[in-house]
């Protein structure tokens, strides 16, 4: 069987699930902020390989190049408010923080 | 099998295998590891497809920044060795059960789409070659090179290489470059950067100006803390350090010949070698200044007003020449700036005070 | 083209055309630099920084100002990332004449000290910016770097109070949402541009007609175009799905109240504001982008179960605002359940265009941009009524340092400028005539009559819409219960408000909410420019 876009595809929606149902059952603020990660890589496996199987072209590559680029900033600032939060509450526990409910 | 093949089944298994095992790890230090052989792998998947250039981003800003970055985190927050995360096996069950139809759903809609028939309805064209000749700018001789890096530059300037293809529809107009989304992003890096080192650091407790807190620490040169050297006494102190290294300098350089001819590289390299060992060495000294300095009653000390190490005394020596080269702005800081530092003060940290 | 013709031409488009064009957003950018500029040497011991920034965003809002005035037909920027038109412009004046009375603001109330000025501003002309790119955006890049730049400051915004347990929590709610909303968001970008072989958002629907269209040949075509058509579906769901969090949409809306009550109240009243604001064009601007130019590229039922689903999203979402709002004892939760509560009203704009844009009813794109007026119509009132509001809470909690509603006892009387400017405000979100909230109400109301031609359904939509204003009557009038009503408990100290600024800063924004309502001139020449706007943007689409 010859890999055709429709591989690249598959291995882009088995990253994008395992992202969401990491970030769902994580209760760590890290283990979920790597979950975004998996879930950012599986559109970008999509992106490039549409760059290489459809008129979308080099575009696609562009737009993953920018993905990696936005999500380093991301998960800087992310992992900037997790330590001030664990400075604050000693903890990453997401559960922990319910002084905000209602 | 061929060789693709055989890349892409096993590729394709160590990045769903790293992903499926990020989300079973109960422990973070794990799911950092599976991560990475996860995105290791997808850096893998894109050279597999010939996008060269992002493969190599995503190892080096991927895997080389961002995980590391969640890595450091996972120890600045990690309160034992190793952190457990506990998931209760019933929300693992059902987000699996989602996770799965979600998985089905997904996979069952792409794949059912004829990918080469809506090429060519896009193109227009029922007899369009597919998959698509890589675009204009890639090696044409041998595609499956990649060689992406230089197309991918222009489009990051504006420039698109397939607009050079006479036959493209639409050939009078440009198509998409992306210059602007490059610089904006710049924007957003600063604002972001300046973000995290916001949350990232502790609001000062002292009032400007009051670095009068070390003032019981003994100094072996009395200086008077928080007097901070003038503008005027400093330039002054410079001036008779430039008479004094020239006093050397000059006679040397005529031992050496006449001075209408430049002086040979030899020369010029050990004699900023001696002037740098000596104004950081005399900075670093008991004295805590050069002979400038010493005439004009002013002392080199760090921020809590204690003497400077040589490491420090040679950071602003260096640093001096970056006050230097902005039009020698970075002397003139010191007219304006908080504790009378100079560009040179600033990045070493230094301050120059009045001796008592 | 050769070589150098499309280095001439590029040249040309970016130089000659767009940079002009973009000059709002570059004075921004300078902006931000300046602000970095003036800590380094340290000018911010004389010169308080919000004096840099408050001057940069009246630069940037004044060159909005003259392009507003200049007027001219859409045209497309930066090879056709970013378009310009009416439309565009008068968001990015919306947004920088709301920057500004931020900056404002925070002058006043005094939240970031001078220490953290530098940053704070920064932060929030970062996100000014992002806000702008997605008013305009044309491309689905440009649309996710848009919600990117605006998101990201905003979560150390909601975090800036980073010593406080709340804040620090808050942020990490609101950034891991938030994230994990914009991965969704770009998987569904990344099939919808694999889909259609481009990114360019002019060219959806253009390039959805070709996929789709009963003229291309093929055997199997049912089959082979609902395996498009669902793919299409999907991305869009997704996007949506991101755009709906910005708009704290049910059942996207979870981060909004932790957000509001963790953050500063000046950083609530912006993202109350703005960022829905930025969000609702964008997503009128998706919607349309889906519709296309020319009607008929997809059967137009697709167009009217869209927007019959924005209709029930809409009614769930102001429901349950306006249920939840309810219970809540504190003020910024209060009126964060009251923004998901109007964003719904908002929204059910959105719906009533799209059912009307391709439908069969007469004048239909004319009614269509009466929908769309009303939106640009309801999201000027609100941006002074809300903003009123979360201006008031933070004068309060200056004084009172609390954000309770049961403090707020007895306050009315002994503050008497921020009690009547609470009064307004909030008559003015339940849409009591004669307050500028009615007419918005009215408008809205008035384009769903409309659609309920087209469809029916739009009119169980307008009756939801009429009974939850009738209900949120019931929570306001509790704020205002505590703080006329109930007496001031004995022993607690007078509260003394000056005048200056905090009372007449209050005036300011809360005279446009009265103007109007009461006077014909004032509503009558913002409905002319919305309609204005509306009809272009409609038309040209």
């Amino acid at each position: 069987m010859d890999i055709g876009l429709n591989h690249y595809l598959v291995v882009g929606a088995v990253l994008f699930v395992c992202g969401i149902i990491c970030m769902a059952t994580k209760r760590n603020a890290i283990g979920i902020l790597m979950g975004v990660e998996l879930v950012l890589n599986g559109a970008n496996i999509n992106f490039v390989a549409f760059s290489r199987y459809t008129a979308l072209g080099l575009d696609g590559q562009i737009v993953s190049l920018f993905v990696i680029v936005l999500a380093a900033a991301e998960a800087a600032v992310a992992l900037a408010i997790a330590l001030n939060f664990y400075n604050n509450h000693l903890t990453i526990d997401v559960d922990r923080g319910d002084e905000l409910a209602g | 099998m061929t060789g693709e093949q055989f890349l892409f089944w096993l590729l394709a298994l160590t990045t769903c295998g790293g992903a499926i095992a990020v989300v079973v790890s109960q422990n973070v230090v794990r799911m950092a590891f599976w991560l990475v052989v996860a995105l290791g792998s997808v850096a893998a998947i894109y050279f597999l497809l010939h996008a060269d250039f992002v493969g190599a981003t995503q190892l080096m800003i991927y895997v080389g920044g961002t995980i590391v970055l969640l890595i450091f985190g996972v120890m600045l927050t990690a309160s034992g060795p190793y952190v457990k995360i506990k998931t209760s096996p019933g929300d693992m069950v059902i987000a699996s059960g989602v996770g799965v139809l979600v998985l089905f759903l997904l996979i069952g809609t792409v794949t059912a789409v004829d990918w080469k028939q809506a090429h060519r309805s896009l193109v227009g064209n029922e007899h369009a070659e597919y998959p698509p000749a890589p675009a204009a700018g890639y090696n044409k001789s041998n595609p499956s090179s990649g060689n992406t890096a230089r197309p991918i530059g222009l489009k990051l300037l504006g420039v698109s290489l397939e607009d050079t293809d006479p036959t493209r529809k639409d050939a009078q107009n440009l198509s998409a470059g992306y210059l602007l989304p490059f610089e904006i992003v710049s924007v957003h890096l600063l604002v972001v950067l300046i973000g995290a080192g916001y949350l990232a650091r502790a609001k000062r407790r002292v009032p400007v100006g009051a670095d009068a807190v070390v003032e019981t620490l003994a100094a072996p040169v009395p200086v008077q803390v928080g007097v901070y050297a003038g503008f005027w006494r400093r330039a002054a102190a410079m001036l008779i350090d430039g008479i004094v290294i020239s006093a050397v300098q000059v006679p040397a350089a005529l031992l050496m010949g006449p001075l209408t001819e430049p002086p040979s590289n030899a020369f010029v390299c050990v004699s900023s070698l001696l002037i740098f060992l000596y104004l950081a060495g005399m900075e670093s000294s008991a004295y805590q200044g050069t002979i400038g300095k010493i005439i004009m009653r002013i002392a080199v000390t760090d921020t809590y007003g204690q003497p400077v190490s040589f490491l420090r005394a040679a950071a602003r020596t260096l640093s001096r020449y970056l006050s230097g080269f902005c039009l020698l702005f970075g002397y003139f800081m010191a007219l304006f700036t908080k504790r009378k530092q100079t560009l040179h003060d600033l990045v070493a940290g230094t301050l120059v005070v009045r001796r008592k | 083209m050769n070589f150098d013709a499309i280095l001439e031409k590029l040249i040309n488009d970016t130089v000659g055309q767009s940079l002009g064009h973009f000059s709002s957003e570059l004075a921004l950018c300078v902006t931000i630099v300046g602000l970095l500029l003036v800590r380094l040497v340290s000018l911010d011991r004389w010169l308080p920084t919000y004096w840099v920034a408050l001057l940069g965003a009246i630069a940037a809002f004044g060159l909005a100002a003259c392009q507003m005035k200049q007027g001219g037909a859409t045209q497309f920027l930066f090879t056709g990332l970013l378009v310009y038109d009416q439309f565009g412009i008068f968001f990015r004046l919306f947004l920088l004449l709301f920057l500004v009375l931020v900056i404002a603001l925070t002058v006043i109330s005094g939240i970031p000290d001078n220490e953290d000025g530098p940053d704070f501003y920064t932060l929030l002309l970062g996100a000014t910016i992002g806000m702008m790119l997605m008013v305009s955006a044309n491309n689905l890049l440009i649309l996710f770097l848009g919600i990117e730049m605006t998101s990201v400051p905003s979560y150390v915004m909601v975090g800036f109070l980073k010593g406080r347990k709340l804040s620090s929590e808050a942020a990490l709610k609101y950034v891991i949402y938030g994230a994990g909303i914009a991965g969704v968001m770009l998987y569904g970008i990344s099939l919808m541009a694999g889909m259609l072989g481009t990114t360019d958002m002019s060219l959806i629907a253009e390039r959805m007609h070709l996929l789709l269209s009963p003229e291309a040949d093929g055997a199997d075509l049912s089959v082979r175009s609902n395996a498009m058509l669902r793919t299409v579906v999907l991305a869009s769901l997704l996007i949506s799905a991101g755009v709906a969090f910005k708009l704290s949409l049910v059942p996207f809306h979870f981060w909004c109240p932790d957000a509001f009550e963790g953050a500063p109240a000046e950083v609530a009243g912006f993202l109350s504001v703005a960022s829905k604001a930025a969000a609702f064009a964008l997503l009128v601007r998706f919607c349309l982008a889906l519709v296309g130019k020319d009607s008929g590229a997809l059967s137009e039922h697709v167009y009217l179960y869209l927007g019959v689903g924005l209709g029930v999203v809409a009614a769930i979402t102001a429901t349950f605002g306006n249920l939840a709002a309810y219970s809540q004892t504190n003020i910024k939760r209060l009126l964060a359940y009251s923004t998901i509560a109007h964003a719904g009203y908002m929204l059910m704009a959105v719906a009533a265009m799209m059912v009307l844009v391709n439908s069969d009813v007469a004048d239909a794109k004319l009614k269509a941009a009466g929908a769309l007026e009303g939106l640009i119509y309801y999201l000027t009132v609100y941006l002074f009524m809300n903003l009123g509001a979360f201006a008031i809470v933070a004068f309060i909690r200056n004084q009172i340092l609390s954000e309770e509603i049961k403090d707020y006892a007895g306050l009315g009387w002994q503050a008497p400028c921020l009690g009547i400017g609470m009064v307004f405000c909030l008559f003015s979100l339940v849409g009591m005539p004669p307050f500028g909230g009615f007419f918005a109400k009215l408008m809205i109301f008035k384009s769903l009559v409309d659609a309920g031609y087209a469809n029916p359904f739009m009119w169980v939509v307008l009756a939801i819409g009429g009974l939850n204003t009738v209900f949120s009557l019931i929570y306001y009038l509790r704020v205002l219960n505590a703080m006329y009503i109930v007496p001031r408990p004995e022993g607690s100290p007078r509260v003394k408000f000056d005048f200056l600024p905090a009372g007449a800063y209050v005036v300011m924004v809360t005279l446009p909410v009265l103007l109007t309502g009461f006077f014909p001139y004032f509503p009558d020449r913002l409905s002319d420019t919305a309609s204005r706007v509306a009809n272009m943007l409609i038309s040209n689409f």
